[in-house]
């Protein structure tokens, strides 16, 4: 606590002395029309571990700060950067929220910190820049993508600009090795009996082949409630509980009953089963010692050839393996179990990853829409070469405000010309992404990530990629969206974190055999109690059945 | 006599000058932050501050005491301290009385130097050398499978975590504890053991009826200040080698309100976590010095 405050206080200095370099020029009118005189506009800067520099370029000067500035005359500066890897970059928010002191674009992690900025008064309306400097691109966008902006709409006006997703891929999947599968000559499992008998061949018959037991059959990391490398969500799926990660989520059920995904009566028998493996030693003892980078090295080295991932498994953590041995790792739709109904758990899509905003101090709102206009024309409808220097290795970040281009938006199309063997008529990114995925296939990108990482995503053959099975998921019907969107109650966000400890905790305890899988019930008592029921009676009211 | 008065000011006003700087440091870094504890008792949001946040009175506590692990991460946080100050106490003794009986000066100064480095390693840094020694492959349970025992989880099984949290702090800091007692052995009178000596008393009928009363005083005296330290459980140890699998004997009160506070923002609840802690702390900071002073006369004030 003494911590933050002092940290508050040192913000605040910090901030108004990045504040006093603001100068401003007069407005112009156009979607895309440059500044007479050069505008400055600072912003938050979420720096990532994956970011990629070439040339010297800095987050101070790169591609994208020199795009803007040859095409915009806008000079764009950073007012501060922290990692986001740790919590360094929603503590620098919150110290910011606290002083008051904020960037002219202003990058929110959270949905809560978006709400309480705009309630302070803190966030410039944009309703009216929209309206006038909008490409009609780009607001084709907030009619495609209405519940993400809803997010950022307050009482019918635009607040700012959000990270846009159809949530409907992000469900889970089972990630086999194909070198496995071919070594023992396994066909991918249909349903869980045979997920099993493969983990159990996995774990036995020792199929890299080196003649050492040195595999697991099913990769589990310590949170596995929480964490998506090593998930427990897929699996869950198959029984019917529409687990998602994080915190979880909320839905009627098909009694019509307001309800949460983990405390699911089929829960029981996913643990039994998965203690059950554990018993049998088809997975790593030390399991709960796991976190998504010690997953990543039991990738990397083999020790793991099947676990269940979300849809982005080529981009990581499958890219290692691609890397070390050019072992390619494919998708495959959840095995089924006897009697239960599969349900898969996809987040509610007013939820999404930054919320981008512009200070209500700043004297060029408009500036944000011109850099998304850009942005749009750039990269969403620009040339290959483009692309490959705007977007590309992660390139897209360093532009103050981005559209987080949603891959499934292009799954349909991809996969028609994918069947149809052509790239006529694919346009901008979808021409891109056909052109990793063919290059890819064809050897001439089999060094690209960028190329492995698509085409996990969308192949068609077989099973397809993840996209393709995303698409199957949503035509079965086992797709289930998060009810909680963008406004919860506040016993959710005061317990929320101790309610995921119970559900990681339950979950780990009755793995390992700390507690029978009976306590499961108990757990569901706990957590109605501390909290749980408190917020399904809010969502109940506030989402009405129809 | 207001001459003098004067005077003494005077010569002293250098030391009160140079006493400032550190005063201020002292108000603005440790009195200033302690204001921060009105958060316990509003609904606190940042944008609001701490003027303007609701004030809730004793909600936050209310909260905390409904939280459904609470009693059990208090149960954590005791067991794990009092073995810690028990064991704290224990082998220094017992390490200083050994030493004690080294003769060689070279061999004693080695074992000394020896077991006082680990107390200056970070446990950022230990834990990972827990980790991998303490591991299901690690050289231990590779030890110990070898002369025929089953494997221990000492970081993911329940039973055998807290321990593996108490053994690993004694060990990191029993050669620095006995500092203290090997001091206080140098300041026992060497006539005693001659006399004893004399009396027939050998080696270890000296060490019981010299060496040990003439430790009692410090022993009771170290005894009882770390008993302000029965909620402190050790953060940084804990934080680091902890994991969900171990939640249920492992969270002590400090990683619970680092999670609480930290992961789910939520700064009123954990200040009013950290508060609670605090105020049983200072309640027995007092009672123990009140019995330092009855029982080794020992005052600080």
């Amino acid at each position: 606590m003494k911590r933050f405050v002092t940290l508050f206080l040192s913000f605040a200095m910090l901030i108004t002395f990045l504040f006093m370099n603001v100068s401003f020029a007069e407005a112009e009118d156009g979607p895309l029309t440059p500044y007479d005189e050069t505008v400055t506009i600072t912003w938050s800067v979420p720096t990532s571990a994956v970011q990629q520099f070439f040339n010297g370029d800095t987050y101070d000067d790169n591609v994208w700060s020199r795009l803007i500035k040859e095409r915009l005359n806008i000079d764009v500066q950073v007012a501060f950067s922290a990692d986001t890897s740790t919590d360094a970059y929603t503590n620098k928010l919150n110290t910011t929220l606290a002083s008051g002191e904020l960037p002219d674009i202003i990058k929110w992690d959270s949905i809560t910190q978006f709400h309480q900025a705009q309630e302070e008064g803190y966030l410039a309306n944009l309703e009216e820049a929209w309206e006038k400097y909008a490409t009609p691109e780009l607001k084709a966008f907030r009619d495609r993508y209405v519940d993400s902006f809803n997010a950022v709409t307050v009482d019918g006006e635009l607040y700012g600009f959000p990270y846009m997703e159809d949530n409907f891929h992000n469900a889970a999947y089972l990630w086999i090795r194909d070198d496995w599968l071919e070594n023992l000559n396994a066909e991918p499992p249909k349903t869980i009996e045979e997920m099993v008998e493969l983990a159990r061949r996995f774990t036995f018959e020792d199929p890299d082949q080196n003649g050492v037991d040195d595999t697991y059959g099913l990769g589990l990391q310590g949170m596995p409630a929480t964490n998506n490398v090593g998930t427990l969500m897929g699996l869950a799926g198959a029984y019917g509980v529409p687990g998602y990660n994080d915190t979880g989520i909320f839905y009627r059920d098909s009694n019509g009953e307001m309800t949460y995904a983990w405390i699911q009566p089929g829960m029981k028998d996913c643990l039994a089963l998965v203690h059950s493996m554990y018993e049998e030693g088809l997975i790593d003892p030390e399991f709960t010692a796991l976190n998504t980078s010690t997953m990543e090295g039991q990738v990397t080295n083999a020790t793991i050839g099947m676990m269940y991932h979300m849809n982005w498994g080529t981009w990581h953590p499958f890219n290692y393996s691609y890397q070390e041995d050019g072992v390619i790792t494919r998708p495959y739709p959840i095995p089924l179990a006897d009697g239960f109904e599969p349900l898969m758990g996809i987040n509610s899509n007013e939820i999404g990853d930054l919320y981008t905003t512009v200070s209500a101090e700043c004297e060029h709102p408009e500036a944000l829409i011109k850099i998304l206009n850009l942005y749009e024309e750039v990269v969403i409808r620009g040339s290959g070469d483009d692309f490959d220097t705007y977007w590309a290795n992660e390139q897209y970040r360093l532009s103050p405000a981005y559209i987080g281009i949603p891959t499934e938006l292009f799954a349909p199309e991809i996969h028609a010309a994918l069947d149809a063997g052509t790239s006529d008529g694919l346009t901008g990114t979808a021409l891109e992404y056909y052109k990793y995925v063919t290059g890819f296939e064809d050897g001439s990108l089999a060094d690209n990530s960028n190329a492995y990482g698509t085409w996990g995503q969308m192949f068609v053959d077989g099973y397809g990629g993840s996209m393709k099975i995303a698409l199957d998921y949503k035509d079965k019907g086992w797709l289930v969206q998060n009810v909680m969107g963008s406004e919860m109650p506040d016993i959710w966000l005061q317990n929320s974190s101790v309610l995921a400890d119970m559900v990681e905790t339950t979950c780990v305890d009755i793995i390992v055999g700390n507690r029978d899988v009976d306590y499961f019930d108990e757990f569901v008592q706990n957590w109605l109690a501390a909290g749980g029921q408190e917020t399904l009676d809010w969502l109940n009211e506030k989402y009405p059945a129809e | 006599m207001k001459k003098f008065r004067y005077s003494r000011f005077r010569r002293e006003l250098p030391l009160v000058i140079m006493l400032v700087p550190a005063l201020i440091f002292v108000a603005i870094y440790r009195y200033g932050p302690m204001l921060g504890v009105v958060m316990a008792f509003q609904k606190f949001s940042p944008a609001k501050g701490f003027f303007h946040s609701k004030w809730v009175g004793l909600d936050n506590f209310r909260n905390l005491f409904s939280m459904p692990d609470i009693g059990q991460i208090i149960f954590n946080t005791v067991f794990i301290s009092f073995f810690k100050m028990a064991l704290g106490i224990i082998v220094p003794v017992i390490f200083a009385l050994l030493l004690n009986e080294v003769s060689s000066s070279g061999l004693r100064r080695t074992y000394q130097t020896l077991v006082y480095l680990p107390h200056f390693l970070s446990w950022v840094i230990l834990a990972g050398i827990f980790a991998d020694l303490l591991s299901k492959d690690g050289i231990i349970n590779a030890s110990l499978v070898n002369l025929g025992f089953e494997r221990i989880g000492f970081l993911s099984d329940q039973k055998v975590f807290p321990w593996t949290m108490i053994i690993s702090d004694v060990w990191k800091g029993f050669g620095f504890g006995s500092i203290i007692y090997l001091a206080a052995l140098t300041g026992i009178d060497q006539n005693l053991y001659e006399a004893a000596a004399i009396d027939g008393a050998n080696r270890w009928k000296q060490m019981l009826h010299v060496t040990l009363p003439g430790l009692v005083s410090t022993i009771v005296l170290m005894t009882v200040l770390s008993l302000a330290n029965i909620l402190n459980g050790g953060f940084d140890q804990i934080y680091n080698l902890y994991r969900p699998a171990v939640y249920r004997t492992g969270d002590i009160l400090d990683t619970f309100v680092y999670r609480l506070g930290i992961d789910n923002a939520q700064f009123s609840l954990s200040t009013a976590a950290g508060l609670f802690k605090s105020i049983i702390s200072s309640v027995l900071i007092i009672t123990s010095y009140r019995l330092a002073d009855k029982f080794a006369g020992y005052q600080i004030f």
